[in-house]
């Protein structure tokens, strides 16, 4: 019997401890953000929609005002996408781009918009940025909000984002819409000119 | 050396849906699931993410665990099944030309290791020539040290089937390798 042999086997596929203890944290991070919402009160409920109603109101009070006519110094280009009062430093006028791939019965290719995603597919992201510095992968969907990943751009270029010694792939195991969002250098929310956005609807 | 069960009042918790339970079953179980799914998968998986798909289906159907005694079982038949899927993709990944998921050896030189994972490609080439389920009772009572009894146990099969298939299993290996040349130095009988 070759003993030996199946020894070899058994080192080269050995899991090991780090390997191990990464997918325990993981599964941990994954079960909490599966798990469902505790019920909310009938109130709060009906204050978010009130509260982003008031807050819609008052953004548009701010952004209507603006003329447009701004009277840029020369080192800012106008950003057309937020109204039309801003001015923004060059920089900031290249956001980061965000590609997905789509991942079903092995085949694996690039997600168009509107592609139908179904469950069980899974999606790897590649992030393009002009800049360097970390840009964060986040992730809004039917679970809550969370980030998944962080890539760091330590030149302007594009990178897969990683897990581990290999790719993030996310697996879709619920329906309904789900936005990745790529924003930059630690932001929390996405500001137009700085961040990718990708809608993906699960049926 | 692997659980036979996890505790009733954890596994109560978790099909509950307490967190903090599950925590608990994570850690106990997703490195013995992970080890499953390293072995049969034998490098062609991915086999984290696998071991996720595990978890996965385990969250979704663990009301189905009749009791803690079964749930060593039910978690390897789940294990078994997503590792077959696996293995289908991985095979259809080939035409795609996706990363593989070798993964950085710093502990050993690099002439032995490389040397070692040609022997265990050979190895995993063999055993995939064998029938599942002799494969199955190879990989678990050689490969991953289990006894007789825990194999009958985790597979859900009489002791004397397992005895009878790892005897059958070892020949049938060993006629294979000696036939493909495997590592003859490693081949002691």
């Amino acid at each position: 019997m070759p003993d030996d042999a199946l020894d070899i086997y058994a080192k080269i596929n050995a899991p090991s401890p780090e390997q191990a203890e990464a997918l325990i944290q993981d599964l941990d991070r994954q079960r909490r953000l599966r798990a469902k919402p505790p019920p909310q009160p009938w109130w709060t409920r009906a204050a978010v929609p009130v509260a982003a109603l008031a807050a819609a109101a008052a953004v548009l009070l701010v952004v209507l005002p603006g003329d447009g006519d701004g009277d840029g110094d020369g080192d800012g280009i106008r950003n057309r996408s937020i109204g039309g009062g801003a001015w923004v430093s060059p920089e900031q006028a290249a956001p980061p781009a965000l590609r997905l791939a789509i991942e079903r019965d092995g085949i694996v290719e690039p997600l168009k918009p509107g592609k139908a995603v179904q469950l069980g597919d899974r999606l790897f992201f590649r992030i393009e940025s002009q800049q360097v510095g970390t840009a964060d992968l986040w992730i809004d969907g039917p679970s809550g909000r969370e980030k998944l990943s962080s890539v760091s751009f330590s030149q302007p270029g594009t990178l897969d984002v990683p897990r581990g010694d290999g790719l993030l792939a996310w697996r879709f195991d619920a329906r309904g819409r789900y936005h990745f969002e790529v924003l930059a250098d630690g932001a929390e929310r996405c500001v137009p000119s700085s961040c990718a956005q990708r809608t993906v609807d699960v049926r | 050396m692997i659980p036979s069960a996890p505790d009733p009042e954890t596994f109560a918790a978790a099909v509950r849906g307490d967190d903090a339970a599950w925590a608990v079953l994570h850690r106990q179980w997703a490195p013995v699931v992970l080890s499953w799914c390293s072995y049969l998968g034998g490098g062609r998986i991915d086999a984290d993410e696998a071991a996720r798909d595990v978890f996965f289906r385990l969250w979704q159907k663990a009301e189905r665990v009749r009791s803690p005694a079964v749930f060593r079982s039910f978690l390897y038949s789940v294990t078994r099944r997503v590792v077959s899927e696996h293995r289908r993709r991985a095979w259809g990944r080939r035409w795609v030309g996706a990363p593989t998921h070798e993964r950085p050896d710093t502990r050993r030189g690099p002439a032995q290791l490389t040397e070692e994972r040609a022997i265990a490609a050979q190895v995993q080439d063999v055993l995939g020539s064998l029938r599942d389920r002799d494969r199955e009772v190879l990989l678990l009572c050689e490969v991953m040290g289990h006894t007789t009894q825990e194999a009958a146990d985790i597979i859900g099969i009489p002791p004397n089937t397992v005895k009878s298939r790892l005897l059958r299993a070892r020949k049938r290996f060993a006629e294979i390798a000696r036939r493909r040349d495997l590592a003859p130095e490693l081949l002691s009988a």
